[in-house]
């Protein structure tokens, strides 16, 4: 009985959808550009908290070690530094090290080879570099290395975490006001497409009033009329979000190389992976936003041609 | 049985639709509700079919009091009484077999059940030819005879027809009496109600006569009076 009278329910809401073809692709597009709105505001926010990651994982702090300090006492001062909560990794280079590597990276600069050939004994200090969980973390791990038993072992601080840490935060206040701003233009477009998706199924409803008026007389139930609008809702919803995640997704793909030189140049991200990562999320909320916010319009739309 | 126990109806502004009406239609009747326009006789079908509600007094359908029926309860109701209007109330784009389906399949009617009864109730009301054609594609008469037939899908004890000739001529008119008169042979109870004098006289039937929202007249074997 429940199968039949769903079945029924959506072979009328097809009908109904047909019939008013017009209004059906008015509604969706209205559908469409609200869920594109709110799409493109979620992917700026998705993109600036990417970026502000991407810039916090590249910061580190890089503590050069005098020439007297041995081996014991640096990685002795590496395994105090682990024990702090907030380190996400720690680097231990010794002198020998430190000095391939340099040789390594500019392998390729004959000035620079000639130049080290030249060297009879490894200038480079032995080094430990730090990479915090969080950026704001550096600030307590930097009075951690302060105290007498550690900064005495310490030739020298790399502080460029410092203008790093000015970056960031700049970034984080942009991303913050993004985000802020983001939740209004999204709660906006919320609000005027619930109003105007309500409005156009309420016309949609009035086109059916005499249809509902027969159905009351008939003896159809409250629910078995409401039904076929409902589904007309979704059935907006869905054709409606698809177009804007269609839209979204090609745009995004397009839009990936300029995304990439302006938010993540010279890293290994790629926008098309965040799209890939984050599609699901993004398809998942907004199919079930502008679902509820479809058939909740047409529970209201249709009580009015409802009362008994 | 359909009982009205001193039932009145009055609109907001004080607008008296009916006043203390008290009436008793036994199951098989045909009764007529005659009355000039603005009398109550619409009123009073509505309330039959629970689509106007008693201000006072009661209105018992069998042993069903409906003065208060719960919303969720109408359906159910207007599932056992027939209803036909002056405006025939079909639906332009569905053919006539789907305009009688239409009432099988929003009450939840299986589709052996619906190609079972509607070829039925076309057969009585004489349109089994047509039912492949469109409302606009036959005559007022017969677009009547299809909410007849459509009234009839639920073997309703009870048929209540406001106006049913009012948009047809004289012809027309008197062939959707023979078809009231039919139906009630087979035991249905028919409320009629109507302003044609010559419908009236020609049944010989029952007659309740309203004035200003008082029962005036309740013969047996009536008139049309006013």
């Amino acid at each position: 009985m429940i199968a039949l009278q769903t079945s029924r329910a959506i072979k009328f809401a097809i009908q109904n959808f047909r019939r008013n073809l017009w209004l059906s692709i008015v509604t969706i597009i209205i559908v469409a550009v609200a869920v594109f709105s709110i799409s493109l505001v979620s992917a700026l926010n998705v993109l600036g908290g990417r970026a502000l990651q991407t810039v916090e994982k590249k910061v580190d702090v890089t503590l050069e070690l005098k020439t007297d300090v041995t081996e014991d006492q640096a990685l002795a001062f590496k395994g105090r530094l682990e024990a702090l909560p907030n380190i996400q990794s720690i680097v231990y280079q010794s002198k020998t090290q430190a000095f391939e590597n340099f040789k390594q990276i500019h392998k390729d600069d004959p000035n620079i080879q000639a130049l080290l050939a030249e060297l009879t004994e490894n200038p480079l200090p032995a080094n430990i570099i730090i990479k915090a969980k969080k950026i704001t973390d550096f600030e307590q791990i930097m009075k951690f290395v302060d105290i007498d038993e550690n900064i005495k072992l310490i030739a020298d601080k790399d502080r460029d975490f410092q203008d790093s840490q000015t970056v960031i935060t700049k970034l984080t206040q942009i991303t913050d006001r993004i985000r802020e701003i983001g939740i209004l233009v999204s709660g906006v477009f919320a609000l005027l497409s619930l109003i105007v998706l309500f409005n156009t199924i309420r016309i949609a409803i009035y086109t059916h009033r005499e249809e509902i008026g027969i159905m009351r007389l008939v003896g159809a139930s409250n629910g078995f009329i409401r039904s076929p609008f409902i589904i007309e809702s979704i059935i907006y919803s869905i054709i409606g979000a698809g177009i804007a995640l269609a839209v979204i997704i090609v745009l995004w793909q397009s839009a990936a190389p300029a995304v990439y030189r302006f938010f993540f140049v010279g890293t290994d991200v790629s926008v098309s992976n965040i799209l890939k990562q984050e599609f699901w999320a993004i398809l998942g909320w907004e199919f079930i936003g502008a679902i509820i916010l479809s058939t909740l319009s047409a529970w209201i739309a249709a009580r009015r041609y409802l009362k008994v | 049985m359909i009982t009205f126990e001193k039932v009145s109806k009055i609109y907001p502004h004080n607008v008296i639709a009916l006043k203390d009406i008290n009436l008793t239609i036994e199951p098989g009747e045909l009764v007529s509700i005659v009355g000039q326009s603005g009398t109550g006789k619409t009123t009073l079908a509505k309330m039959i079919i629970a689509e106007e509600h008693a201000s006072e007094g009661r209105v018992i359908i069998g042993d069903w009091d409906i003065t208060n029926i719960n919303t969720k309860d109408v359906p159910l109701l207007r599932r056992q009484i027939g209803v036909v209007f002056q405006d025939f109330k079909l639906l332009p784009q569905k053919t006539l077999f789907e305009n009688v389906a239409f009432a099988l399949e929003v009450s939840g009617a299986s589709h052996s059940k619906i190609q079972q009864i509607v070829p039925q109730v076309l057969k009585i009301v004489g349109l089994q030819q047509k039912q492949d054609r469109f409302p606009r594609e036959v005559s007022g008469g017969e677009q009547q005879r299809v909410v007849i037939a459509r009234a009839l899908v639920h073997r309703p004890k009870i048929l209540v027809a406001d106006e049913p000739t009012g948009n047809l001529d004289a012809i027309n008119a008197h062939e959707i009496v023979e078809l009231l008169l039919k139906i009630n042979s087979f035991g249905t109870t028919v409320v009629l109600v109507t302003h044609n004098r010559e419908i009236v006289n020609g049944l010989r039937k029952r007659v309740i006569t309203l004035d200003h929202g008082h029962l005036v007249s309740d013969q047996a074997t009536g008139k049309y009076r006013l």
